[in-house]
């Protein structure tokens, strides 16, 4: 019988919304041709975590726990994953878009020998080939990819997908692996992270995020407070990013994070294509800027015309209104 | 028809308009605002060698030809007339007279710091009662010794206020008015050299446009440039190449506000659709595009002549006396596009409105070049 | 030190570009060098700024795509190898890697940089298939780099999803760099008429001894079938006026029209 394969993608040995997403797709594909959906997931502790997927359809799941996976260095990863690959012989294998599968997706596909294709947004099996619709030329165009490559991996865009109701009826077999580390020439010296109480991007529901017209930190201390305001995580504009006032990973756009939240309030961002590719495909869009021929406002499906320093606080004001 | 460019030519192109966009475009509303020259970008100029384009390398310069110099002045005045006519004033009119008529020890001594953009220089010809006359000019200079003391009052000079060099033509011989001027290469920074800036032009506001007066200036005999009372030849000849120079910034001014119009049509919206939908607006635009495209191409052609070392006189004259027109209709129609919008300040083509309005002006009106190309249709 | 830096000669994303009936209309588009590579050739030219090192530029692609190769020696690289065959044509990343191994298989490097992705794919597999064919290691999505010649290694500062990584990888490796890393220099006029002396080598499919069969759409595991246009997404509401009046107004449609709150 045939097999798909779901890498799981985990922070701190906790599953991601995005593979859910993946794993729910998985199923639904392999209903369709009579596959079975197993799923592979390496992190220094994922045997309790992993029996969440069986009631979104995963059937086994094969778990490589190594000190290892604490901090990320591509041969681990490759050689865990490629040993998996091995032995269960998938003839799809997918896993979610995010910096860490763009990092070892390109050296586990030149050692497995499967066909690599990145950051697929819709997924089909039909006979002996794989049919993928993905962005490309800066998301401004779409492309239908086939193969009929004997093992194709995917790696999927965020949002792509929606999560199925959870069955918590249906079990599986959480198998551990044991793991040799491969010899590995890089060193993991630092990680600069950010840490943070507030709700990742990767997860929100709502996002707020902030653009040139924020100018300042006093001015994104306000896109915080309404941010708050909504249990929303917070993203921003290259723009921002470059002038110091916020980090790197709350970049969204062509080279930063694909969102998909349910709403998207962008604040004083102009609405370039290179962050627009990054959040077009959220459910809802509201845009606040003060200039009326903004392109973002041929996105958005609610626009506010006017300073945002004199919208925002009123719409903190009637956010926490409504939640009282 | 556009010509069709080589590959060093749209290297060329391709790096004026990546600088243009980088360095220029951003500063370009707030120069005509505080009317303050752009020191800050001169080095920046001088290390992509845009001081010198046409000058050889033993001398500096980028030892390039004329077709690629007006691609740079092109992509430059697109963004901001200021920065172009900086440009053109310091190849055109300061490095080109000092190439054709300086002897050896002057290219050493004063074309190469222009040409690298070390120093930077102006042409001292126009004086409150001559202009087109320039013949009748009163700047004096006299001999005593081995120098001339030179006197006298300039005004109008674009780049005044910040040139350490200047290329100045004096009545050496006032009965013989234009038989009788001679120029010289003045130090700026010497003793009796007094400038005054021009403030409140209409455009090109942060060109450094002032008067100098020279008083009892002691030029040596070794800066004289050419021959004594031979100095309207070299005035004439230079102010042939500057008008190529100043054709391209016309074009560019103009392609600037012609794409600003065309981006302004697809956007604003009146009666339910964007006015570039509307045939009154469309005809506006292709008018714009002949206009330009013509002009262009009447520059290049200069330029290849100039370049062939063919002359070019009548050429150079017909470039910019239509690129000049070409400036005022365009971004006179660009301002209509926009409606009210192209009466305020936010939005550029105001600025491109006024910046236009001197190239019909300076460096020989549209009207002299008109006594230049009749003459050469009359003999 | 040797460095190379893989290129791509890339459709200009910024401009306007026409699908019609699946097919791309590549023939009216400009080209230019991919900025990621751009960004690739800028951080070697900043290390042979401090270090003694020699920046070679290899490319893929057909006759025009020496233009890219001229804009890097333009901006101040050594040499470039031009690898042009029309067997190549219709190549995925995978054929592009398999190339690209050929090539550096009996060469000497330090390390090999190239963008994280091309602007026009955005697949970004080429780099890391490479580094893995050539049994070196590989570090992607850099935004600093910087080289310790004594040492023979690089110290990487990479993006990764928690944040800021800094890792440090032997020579020979490769790194794929992020077009956050920098802002790849204009060439100069000197730069670019100095470019025309530096030597360009090409070599075709029987020069890297390749079979037809290993390249192009035979060398290819994929293939694009169709190009469209994304769902086009319609402009909505647009509210204008009081402040307090079009917020009251946002927050009615949120609730109860978008129920999003």
């Amino acid at each position: 019988m045939s097999k798909i394969l779901v890498l799981v993608d985990q922070k701190n040995n906790q599953i991601k919304k995005s593979t859910f997403e993946v794993l729910s797709e998985a199923r639904k594909i392999a209903d369709l041709v009579g596959a079975v959906v197993e799923c592979a997931a390496v992190g220094t502790d994922m045997s309790q975590e992993a029996s969440k997927l069986f009631s979104y359809g995963a059937e086994k799941v094969h778990v490589v726990n190594h000190s290892l996976f604490a901090n990320y260095l591509n041969p681990a990863w490759i050689q865990a994953y490629q040993e998996v690959v091995k032995e269960v012989q998938p003839r799809l294998v997918m896993t979610p878009t995010c910096e860490t599968s763009k990092d070892f997706v390109p050296g586990l596909v030149s050692a497995t020998g499967a066909c690599g294709i990145m950051d697929c947004c819709s997924v089909k099996w039909n006979g002996d080939k794989i049919i993928v619709d993905r962005p490309l030329m800066a998301a401004k165009a779409r492309s239908t990819v086939e193969s009929a490559h004997p093992q194709v991996l995917l790696t999927i865009r965020a949002g792509s997908f929606d999560v199925t109701q959870p069955d918590p009826s249906k079990s599986g077999k959480v198998v551990e692996r044991e793991f040799s580390p491969p010899s590995i020439l890089q060193v993991f010296k630092e990680l600069l992270a950010v840490s943070s109480d507030r709700v990742s991007l990767d997860d929100a529901t709502v996002v707020v995020s902030a653009g040139r017209g924020v100018k300042d930190a006093e001015g994104f201390a306000l896109i915080e407070e309404l941010a708050d305001s909504l249990g929303a995580a917070i993203g921003s504009t290259r723009a921002l990013v470059e002038s110091g006032i916020c980090e790197a990973t709350l970049q969204v756009g062509q080279t930063g994070k694909v969102v998909t939240p349910d709403l998207y309030i962008a604040c004083g961002i102009s609405g370039a294509v290179q962050h627009t590719a990054g959040m077009s495909n959220s459910k809802v869009i509201v845009a606040i800027n003060k200039d009326a021929e903004a392109p973002i406002f041929q996105l958005s499906d609610y626009g506010l015309v006017g300073d945002l320093f004199k919208i925002v606080p009123l719409l903190i004001n009637a956010v926490k209104e409504l939640k009282s | 028809m556009r010509i069709e460019l080589n590959e060093d030519q749209k290297l060329i192109q391709e790096s004026a308009a990546d600088f243009a966009i980088k360095h220029v475009k951003p500063i370009a509303a707030e120069l005509d605002e505080t009317q303050e020259f752009p020191v800050a970008l001169l080095p920046k100029l001088a290390e992509m060698g845009f001081m010198g384009i046409a000058v050889p390398e033993e001398y500096g310069g980028a030892g390039l030809d004329y077709v690629s110099y007006v691609l740079v002045m092109e992509e430059l005045a697109r963004y901001c007339g200021t920065t172009s006519v900086i440009v053109s004033v310091n190849n055109s009119l300061a490095c080109e007279p000092i190439l054709t008529y300086g002897t050896e020890e002057q290219k050493q001594e004063f074309l190469t710091p222009l040409a690298s953009g070390e120093k930077l220089g102006c042409f001292a010809l126009t004086e409150p009662n001559s202009g087109s006359d320039c013949g009748s000019m009163k700047t004096y200079a006299k001999r005593e010794g081995e120098d001339w003391i030179l006197n006298g009052a300039k005004i109008f000079i674009t780049c005044a206020t910040n040139a350490q060099t200047a290329i100045v033509f004096t009545s050496t011989n006032p009965s013989q008015g234009n038989r009788g001027i001679t120029a010289f290469i003045v130090d700026m920074d010497q003793p009796g050299v007094s400038v005054k800036t021009m403030h409140g032009k209409m455009g090109i506001r942060a060109s450094g446009l002032a008067e100098i007066v020279f008083e009892d200036v002691k030029v040596p005999d070794s800066n004289r440039l050419g021959e004594v009372d031979k100095g309207f030849k070299i005035a004439m000849t230079t102010l042939n190449a500057g008008r190529i120079g100043i054709a391209a910034q016309a074009v560019g001014i103009s392609r600037g506000a012609m794409e600003e119009s065309i981006q302004y049509s697809s956007e604003r919206q009146q009666f339910g659709k964007p006015i570039g939908k509307f045939q009154a607006i469309q005809f506006f635009l292709a008018d714009m595009a002949v206009r330009i495209d013509a002009s262009r191409l009447l520059t290049l052609k200069a330029c290849t002549l100039k370049d062939k070392g063919e002359n070019y006189n009548n050429l150079s004259a017909m470039a910019k006396l239509l690129a000049g027109e070409t400036a005022t209709w365009v971004t006179n129609k660009a301002v209509q596009v926009h409606g009210g919008y192209g009466y305020i300040k936010e939005y550029n083509v105001e600025r491109y409105f006024r910046d236009a309005r001197i190239t019909e002006i300076y460096e020989g009106t549209s009207e002299i070049q008109k006594v230049v190309i009749s003459r050469e249709l009359l003999g | 030190m040797k460095i190379y830096v893989c290129c791509k000669h890339v459709p200009d994303v910024a401009m306007p570009f026409q699908i019609k009936e699946g097919r791309l209309l590549s023939e009216d588009l400009n080209y230019v060098l991919n900025a990621y590579d751009a960004s690739s050739v800028e951080a070697a030219l900043v290390l042979k700024e401090t270090h003694e090192a020699e920046v070679s530029l290899v490319l893929i692609g057909p006759d025009k795509g020496k233009e890219a190769l001229r804009k890097g020696l333009a901006m101040g690289a050594d040499n470039a190898y031009h690898i042009c065959d029309a067997a190549f044509e219709g190549s995925d990343s995978h054929a592009y890697a398999q190339i690209l191994f050929q090539f550096f298989s009996d060469r000497e490097y330090d390390f090999i940089l190239c963008g994280k992705q091309s602007q026009d794919m955005d697949m970004g597999l080429t780099g890391g298939m490479l580094a893995q064919k050539l049994s070196i290691p590989y570090v992607t999505n850099a935004v600093g780099l910087e080289v310790d010649s004594e040492a023979k290694s690089l110290t990487v500062k990479r993006q990764g999803d928690l944040g800021a990584e800094m890792v440090q990888t032997p020579f020979p490796s490769i790194v794929t760099c992020s077009n956050d890393m920098n802002d790849p220099r204009i060439p100069s006029l000197k730069g670019i008429m100095t470019s025309k002396k530096k030597p360009m080598e090409v070599i075709d499919l029987a020069g890297l001894g390749l079979e037809e069969s290993q390249v192009g759409s035979s060398g290819s595991s994929s293939a694009i079938v169709s190009w469209s246009l994304p769902p086009e997404r319609q402009a909505g509401l647009k509210l204008e006026g009081d402040p307090e009046e079009i917020v009251t107004q946002l927050m009615e449609k949120l609730t109860t029209e978008a129920k999003v709150l």
